[in-house]
């Protein structure tokens, strides 16, 4: 990854613009083609360090309300019980933790009936009594953005 | 929430995933889904000046890109002072999310983290600088094991 690539992939983290040509508009700030921004672009995503490029939408205002939820999971059940969480399309986040409380994940839905049908899915399919929700009662950040160019990996 | 028609859903199931990497992206996505170029582009727009559609952008891998470390930071801070030291720790460069959460009495802790480093030195100084400065004694810093499922929300 040269300093071409860094600045390509804080130029598309901070987004896109909203036009007919956008990798023209991010060709012409890079002072490249815009053949070479599509190569690079293909290059990074094959490479792995792009997940996706697309809309990020405000889960929010598209009706939506999210919730952390945890759950203390024995050791030999983790896996199988990742497998129950992941099938929810709701569930977008789903990490292992070095916690007693050691599944975490988020969940999104519609409502709370839609929520508490999957919980309790989820309860009965891993035997795991309780989950613990954790709604957000004040947001200060939701701000994802890693500087490529601080971090030295070439 | 805006009463979705038929090419809000096709269109939202174009972008909430991949567009095409090209030259004309979002023309391909026109002659995709059947419908004309400035009409996607339009509601484009719309979805972003509307606030439906924060941005257009990468989604970094940041397991790959250098940011290796994921530290979820569950601290207790006293309530009349979360909204002062939540606003001073969203403030750090290396956290991502914020929040302020429910308790309960067998987990204490509201204020919470998400804190990206390339170690875990770094991630554990950041969390030692900050609560010291802070006064904040009881916290924990819960870092991924394993990622099961990452993955953008799909609504239609």
């Amino acid at each position: 990854m040269d300093s071409t690539d860094k600045k390509l992939l804080n130029m598309m983290q901070r987004g896109l613009p909203i036009c007919e040509f956008p990798f023209e508009e991010i060709s012409k700030e890079l002072g490249i083609g815009t053949q070479e921004v599509i190569e690079r672009i293909e290059a990074l995503k094959v490479n792995g360090f792009i997940r996706r490029i697309g809309a990020v939408f405000n889960t929010k205002k598209m009706g939506y309300k999210s919730v952390l939820i945890a759950m203390a999971v024995p050791e030999e059940k983790v896996i199988e019980a990742a497998e129950v969480i992941n099938y929810y399309d709701g569930v977008t986040h789903n990490y292992l933790r070095d916690n007693h409380l050691n599944i975490w994940f988020t969940l999104s839905v519609r409502n709370n009936e839609e929520k508490m049908s999957i919980i309790n899915e989820i309860i009965e399919k891993t035997g795991v009594d309780k989950l613990y929700e954790f709604p957000a009662e004040k947001h200060f950040k939701q701000e994802v953005f890693f500087d490529m160019e601080r971090v030295v990996n070439d | 929430m805006i009463d979705f028609d038929e090419l809000d859903k096709v269109l939202i199931c174009e972008i909430q995933g991949d567009i095409p990497i090209s030259a004309d992206p979002y023309g391909d996505i026109a002659q995709k889904i059947g419908y004309q170029k400035q009409d996607v582009l339009n509601r484009l727009k719309y979805y972003a000046e509307q606030g439906y559609v924060k941005r257009v952008s990468a989604v970094l891998h940041h397991r790959y890109s250098g940011f290796s470390v994921n530290g979820m930071f569950a601290s207790k801070v006293d309530s009349e002072k979360v909204e002062v030291i939540g606003k001073k720790l969203a403030q750090l460069p290396q956290v991502t999310h914020c929040y302020e959460r429910r308790t309960y009495n067998e987990w204490p802790y509201n204020l919470y983290a998400m804190i990206h480093g390339t170690t875990k030195i770094e991630v554990e100084q950041i969390v030692k600088n900050f609560s010291k400065e802070m006064g904040i004694k009881d916290y924990n810093i819960l870092y991924s094991i394993n990622e099961f499922k990452k993955s953008s929300m799909k609504f239609f």
